[in-house]
């Protein structure tokens, strides 16, 4: 499986690349730039442009700044932000912690009620639970997340106040575990909830799936217990398209926290992304699509991975 | 009890544990003053932020050789006094003794003409240095004089360089430009010579600041400072609802909320931005009667009433009510869709396919364009477009993002606002409390071609040699008295023949703390944080 592990790495090296060069080039096609902020701004003239331009390295082609880009990358030098002046990877290290805390979150929480739930949904189907269930679901994955937040802080902070409206931290107190619990639970329920109500839809459907199958039916005649028929020979099938979607759902737990990371003020990835997407900071937006890119590589390894656990038939060699 | 009696009991507890935390006072014992702003600032190292929220952190920091009141007068900074020859050449500024930086080390005049050549410094990514290219030199006279000698006369020098932050020369004096431009001055605690020094930045959360222990002004009141960032305006209402903040903005769409924030005052302070219709001054839009109708055929208090939600007053021009420069006596078109009518029909516009107005076979189609992410701005562009189909010109809406709107395009497809056609353009403008429209208004700054990397900013293409010479005068006059009455005059000249429909002055519904004693908020700024204090 190591080798097998290595050889997937090495092959996201070429597509890592491939997907540098279509990114930085889509940037470079979109209107406006770095320093269109600037062309409505009374107090930068024209020299000054001109001179941030050439500071910036911005009086070159795309390819050339693109190239540049790619060495000092090759080199561990991420760049620097074109607004800050800061480096990247540090700008970057700041955040992405905290991003990869809420996602843990969000993506813990999903997997331990999605999945539970999606099970006892499937066994008890057309229940009174099961209908109750799949409005619930259904309500949860077409609500759009930033309504979904601010309705949860207008609800708990403001209305209740049993939690905090935003923040990671308390202005007023010391940051201490409790109070990173605190401030994490909306927008780990906001971030969350449409991968839980997802997953769990898709384990009711792919539990039903194999229920009725023969090997099903044969395990049930032996005289095995319901719980056992499931959890042992029934799961793990179902299970396999599940993994997939998990897979393929890391890169969007870290698209979604854009929008979550927002509305709660977490100090985030997410919040940075979007700051650079705003003002074309090249530098910033590479290194956050990277890490997109590199995530969604990883989650699909990942998934490829636990298919071996899954299913014995499937080998790495 | 039962399992699920034991789990619900438990949750209780958690969530009573979880809810209590919040709830007590500060834990340092004296109250904090906490504000919000929308971003992590990009950089506080003096005139390189580009943001404005980077004006909340530095106010509490910063200190320039003077500082405008909220009552629109320059006010002693680390000058204690100033003055200008006859010819408004020279500039003089003797400093306070008193003043000292955070390191306990004395302000000097050294540091004052550091200051010229740091602001003057290409290698550094200095933004805003409007002014000091004027400067042709700065003479220190002792430690605590200096003479600015400029260039040519320049009336607006105490609002561009009198107020820019003095930089600490024994500081900066040890780093390359290269250092500078990267930030090394944001890390660790700043060396500062105001009230305030920031003890602790964590990025996207909170910046913390302490008073100076060397400050040497008006003592301060409040011990603590925590501005957070909360990128969310709907966020920091509900932070204010839950009386986490001692003041903040309140956005248009909570304006109904507004009763439920109970331990607050609500005051409106007029902002120094506009929003305006640019016309760009091409085909019929050349023609000053049309755009005279189309200025009555816009219902300005309509879209400050029922879009604004009242947080705006009408505008009547570019200088900002109530300061110095602006003039009442200026008349106004109010809304009239006959008035708009019978002007176009004065000018030989005629009904034609479509129910659109036709002269000489040629539709009288003017596009509304407006900036995508701006709601309100949209919402306005489709009043607007529909008061004008009323009186039969064609004003479709367009929207894009601004970066479109205001961007060079490419040379097939230029951005809007450069493209020279017969087009409206829906934007604000911070105009500031200044009076100086040259970059707005004056012909120097049309548009040359789609490409030309220029603020570009006279987009409507006004070319008028009376207003470049009024505008001239008004930034090399050094009496006051005799500025006002050329702004006057500029005033005068915008409403006969300016391609431009003043919209409106954007206000801010702002709630200040109760507890909050102290804080004036006008057009020109607040009082200063040292006459603030919290009970």
């Amino acid at each position: 499986m190591a080798k097998y592990a290595l050889q997937r790495f090495l092959e996201a090296i070429p597509l890592l690349f491939l997907v540098t060069i279509v990114t930085y080039f889509i940037m470079n096609l979109t209107p406006g730039g770095p320093l269109a902020v600037y062309l409505h701004n009374p107090h930068v003239t024209q020299s000054q442009i001109a001179v941030l331009a050439k500071q910036l390295g911005l009086d070159q082609p795309w390819y050339v700044r693109y190239f540049k880009w790619l060495w000092s990358l090759l080199h561990g030098n991420w760049g620097y932000s074109y607004f800050s002046g800061q480096p990247v990877i540090q700008l970057i290290g700041q955040r992405l912690p905290n991003t990869l805390i809420l996602m843990g979150s969000a993506f813990l929480v999903s997997l331990s009620l999605g999945i539970p739930l999606g099970i006892y949904s499937a066994t008890h189907q057309y229940s009174l639970f099961d209908y109750m269930f799949s409005f619930g679901s259904f309500f949860a994955w077409a609500m759009p997340s930033f309504f979904f937040g601010l309705l949860l802080q207008m609800i708990f902070a403001v209305k209740l106040g049993w939690l905090p409206v935003a923040g990671m931290y308390s202005a007023f107190y010391p940051p201490s575990f409790l109070e990173l619990i605190r401030h994490l639970i909306l927008p780990t329920m906001v971030l969350g909830l449409g991968s839980l109500a997802g997953w769990s839809r898709f384990m009711r459907s792919g539990l039903l799936e194999v229920v009725r199958q023969d090997y099903i039916r044969t395990a049930k005649a032996k005289g095995l217990k319901e719980r056992r028929v499931i959890l042992k020979h029934a799961l793990k099938n179902a299970l396999l398209p599940i993994v997939t979607i998990i897979g393929m759902d890391l890169p969007a737990f870290f698209g979604g926290a854009v929008i979550t990371e927002e509305i709660f003020a977490w100090p985030g990835m997410g919040r940075l992304f979007l700051t650079s997407l705003n003002d074309r900071d090249y530098p910033i937006q590479m290194a956050a699509l990277l890490i997109s890119a590199a995530l969604l590589i990883l989650g699909n390894l990942l998934a490829d991975l636990a298919y071996g656990f899954l299913d014995p038939r499937i080998q790495y060699n | 009890m039962n399992k699920w009696a034991v789990s619900l009991a438990a949750a209780g507890l958690l969530s009573a544990g979880l809810a209590g935390c919040g709830s007590a006072p500060s834990a340092t014992g004296s109250t904090p003053l906490v504000e919000a702003i929308g971003q992590n600032p990009d950089n506080l190292t003096p005139a390189l932020g580009a943001l404005a929220v980077d004006n909340t952190p530095t106010s509490l920091m910063d200190m320039g050789l003077m500082y405008l009141t909220p009552q629109d007068t320059w006010a002693p900074g680390i000058a204690k006094s100033w003055s200008v020859s006859s010819n408004g050449l020279n500039y003089t500024f003797n400093l306070n003794p008193k003043a000292t930086w955070s390191d306990g080390k004395p302000v000097t005049s050294a540091d004052v003409v550091y200051t010229w050549h740091y602001m003057t410094n290409p290698k550094i990514k200095i933004l805003y240095n409007t002014g000091w290219n004027y400067v042709k030199s700065v003479v220190a006279e002792g430690a605590h004089k200096v003479v600015f000698h400029l260039s040519r006369p320049y009336a607006p020098f105490y609002s561009t360089v009198g107020g820019t932050t003095i930089v600490p020369k024994h500081i900066f004096d040890k780093w390359t430009a290269n250092q500078i431009n990267h930030g090394i001055y944001d890390k660790g605690t700043p060396v500062v010579s105001g009230p305030y020094v920031m003890t602790k930045w964590v990025t996207d959360q909170q910046l913390t600041f302490a008073p100076n222990p060397h400050w040497w002004g008006p003592p301060v009141n409040i011990k603590k400072i925590i501005v957070q960032i909360v990128p969310n305006t709907n966020t920091q209402f509900n932070m204010l609802a839950t009386g986490k903040l001692t003041m903040g903005g309140i956005p248009s769409t909570d304006i109904s909320q507004i009763g439920t924030l109970h331990n607050y005052n609500i005051i409106k302070p007029l902002g120094a931005t506009y929003n305006l219709i640019q016309l760009d001054e091409n085909n019929f839009l050349k023609n000053v009667v049309v755009r005279r109708a189309l200025d009555y055929a816009t219902p300005k208090q309509q879209i400050v009433s029922k879009i604004m939600h009242g947080q705006a007053v009408v505008a009547h021009g570019d200088q900002v009510p109530g300061g110095y420069f602006y003039d009442p006596n200026v008349p106004h078109r109010t809304f009239s869709l006959s008035k708009a009518s019978q002007l176009l029909a004065s000018q030989g516009f005629t009904k034609g396919a479509g129910g659109w107005l036709y002269k000489n076979g040629k539709e009288l189609k003017i596009p509304i364009w407006t900036g995508a992410t701006s709601h309100s701005e949209v919402n306005i562009a489709q009043v607007v477009s529909h008061e004008w189909e009323q009186i039969g010109v064609y004003a479709p809406v367009h929207t894009a993002g601004w970066s479109i709107v205001f961007g060079n395009g490419t040379p097939q497809n230029p951005g809007p606002q450069v493209n020279g056609k017969d087009e409206a353009l829906i934007f604000s403008w911070g105009q500031g409390v200044f009076p100086d429209n040259t970059i707005d208004f004056n012909s120097k700054y049309v548009p040359k071609s789609p490409l030309q990397p220029s603020p570009q900013e006279n987009g409507e293409r006004y070319v008028n040699p009376q207003m470049n010479a009024l505008q001239a005068q008004g930034v090399t006059l050094s009496s006051r008295p005799a500025r006002r009455a050329v702004y006057d005059k500029i005033q005068l000249l915008e409403q006969k023949t300016l391609p431009v429909i003043f919209l409106f002055w954007y206000k801010t519904d702002t709630a200040i703390s109760k507890n909050l004693q102290g804080y004036v908020q006008t057009t020109f700024g607040t009082s200063p944080v040292w006459d603030w204090s919290l009970k």
